[in-house]
């Protein structure tokens, strides 16, 4: 069990909302000095979730793979004066400010999204948004996805298994896209089964199209001052700008 | 395709998220109460096919199925991949709350023209109807979402230009691999289970 920092305390509902406001703040940023106002914010929410910080860097790097295309797309092939030929290759400097710039931002909101959402257990932050007035049908949908996410990928992987024993070895063939389909359409058959014998069962244990919850939230005085303080540091970085 | 957070202006974020609201609104009203479980489960699905690698030629590609969902839950494919892309989210940090509105739309929306585009064509007995829905809902589904992409990068600004034009390339391969896959997996569930082809929308 991992030690619980301030951070796993604190309510989901206030980690959301904070986490919302600040993504949309920084995802709105146009420069350098706008972004880094936030650096400050971001730096501390992760020290006090120190455990996490390893994990994520090795999220941050796959996540970021979209963001490296885009960066070097644009460092080769932006146009712009500023421009340092090296044979066949031109690097263009505006381009690379551009993307260093959202390169910073993305991690930025990647960062604050992983050590918040994290810190809180993945069915907790289901009933959060179930109070934060998501529509219903969507948080049930939310909650079995996650909940047999586990149960299609094992069966997944138990098929791919089976395909191996016989001596399937994946390459670009028809053959290879056949067997996958195969092992695909399988697993859609059994998802559709489970969903009927699922749905079957909670109706024999009297589901009436809502989750009875039997945890509930208390706001508490940490929440609402760090709830505040968050606030307050977003109001003074979005109105510094103006 | 995702895009990253942080890449895209406050008006195409806010215009995302509003069309993909709208477009959930629609899907969960069409859902009733008892496909819920339904609905759910393949959201898992698609996530798993998601994680799949399938080498094509020098590289590999991971599959998308956007296509798939499109023609076998109609509108309920907007909350479904809302879901699956929501859970990515939280899962593996890949992209954050204020770039979910955009990604969903552009996967779902053209899983959608797919749907109607192919609908009257997963009703015939033909195998070769099948086929075709396969093979068309795989490239109306990906090469939309590429060129949704690809025009959101240029609306950025212009030095996104040639990355567009990179990304809408990028959607080539997969598309080939996925209207294979599709059409084998529409010919399997019309033979082992059809009215998975009826009865999910």
């Amino acid at each position: 069990m991992e030690s619980k920092t301030f951070l796993h305390t604190l309510d989901p509902r206030v980690k959301i909302v904070v986490l919302f406001l600040f993504s949309w703040g920084i995802a709105l940023v146009q420069d350098f000095k706008g972004a880094l106002f936030y650096l400050p914010f971001v730096f501390f929410s992760l020290l006090m979730a120190k455990k996490e910080v390893l994990k994520l860097a090795k999220h941050l790097f796959i996540a970021n793979t979209f963001l490296l295309f885009i960066v070097l797309s644009m460092v080769l092939t932006y146009e712009s004066p500023n421009m340092l030929r090296v044979g066949f290759v031109s690097i263009s400097f505006d381009g690379l400010k551009l993307g260093l710039l959202l390169f910073l931002k993305s991690s930025l909101i990647l960062s604050l999204t992983a050590v918040f959402l994290s810190t809180s257990s993945i069915f907790s932050i289901f009933h959060a948004l179930h109070h934060l007035k998501f529509p219903n049908s969507l948080c049930q949908i939310l909650f079995f996805s996650y909940r047999y996410l586990h149960t299609v990928k094992e069966e997944y992987e138990t098929m791919l298994k089976a395909a191996r024993c016989r001596g399937f070895k994946p390459e670009s063939s028809i053959k290879t896209y056949k067997t996958f389909a195969y092992i695909l359409a399988n697993l859609l058959v059994r998802s559709y089964r489970r969903a009927d014998r699922v749905y079957k069962a909670m109706l024999c244990r009297g589901f009436r199209g809502e989750f009875p919850v039997y945890s509930h939230f208390s706001l508490k005085r940490k929440d609402i001052i760090f709830a505040v303080t968050s606030f307050i540091y977003l109001a003074v970085v979005v109105l510094w700008r103006f | 395709m995702h895009i990253s957070e942080g890449v895209l202006p406050g008006s195409l974020l806010v215009a995302g998220w509003a069309l993909t609201i709208a477009g959930t609104y629609v899907g969960l009203k069409k859902l009733d109460n008892d496909r819920i479980p339904l609905a759910a489960l393949l959201a898992a699905t698609f996530f798993v096919a998601s994680l799949i690698h399938v080498p094509a030629g020098p590289t590999s590609v991971h599959l998308v199925l956007n296509g798939l969902a499109g023609i076998l839950l109609g509108w309920t494919v907007f909350p479904v991949l809302l879901v699956g892309l929501f859970l990515q989210a939280v899962l593996f940090q890949f992209g954050g709350l204020t770039v979910l509105g955009v990604n969903t739309f552009n996967m779902a929306f053209p899983a959608l023209v797919a749907y109607y585009l192919c609908k009257g064509l997963l009703s015939s007995e033909r195998k070769m109807a099948l086929i075709v829905a396969g093979a068309l809902s795989s490239f109306v589904a990906i090469m939309g979402s590429g060129l949704l992409v690809a025009l959101e990068l240029v609306f950025t600004g212009e030095a996104f230009r040639k990355t567009a034009e990179l990304a809408l390339l990028a959607h080539l391969p997969v598309a080939v691999v996925e209207a294979f896959v599709n059409a084998f997996i529409l010919l399997f569930l019309k033979r082992a289970v059809p009215e998975i082809l009826r009865r999910m929308r």
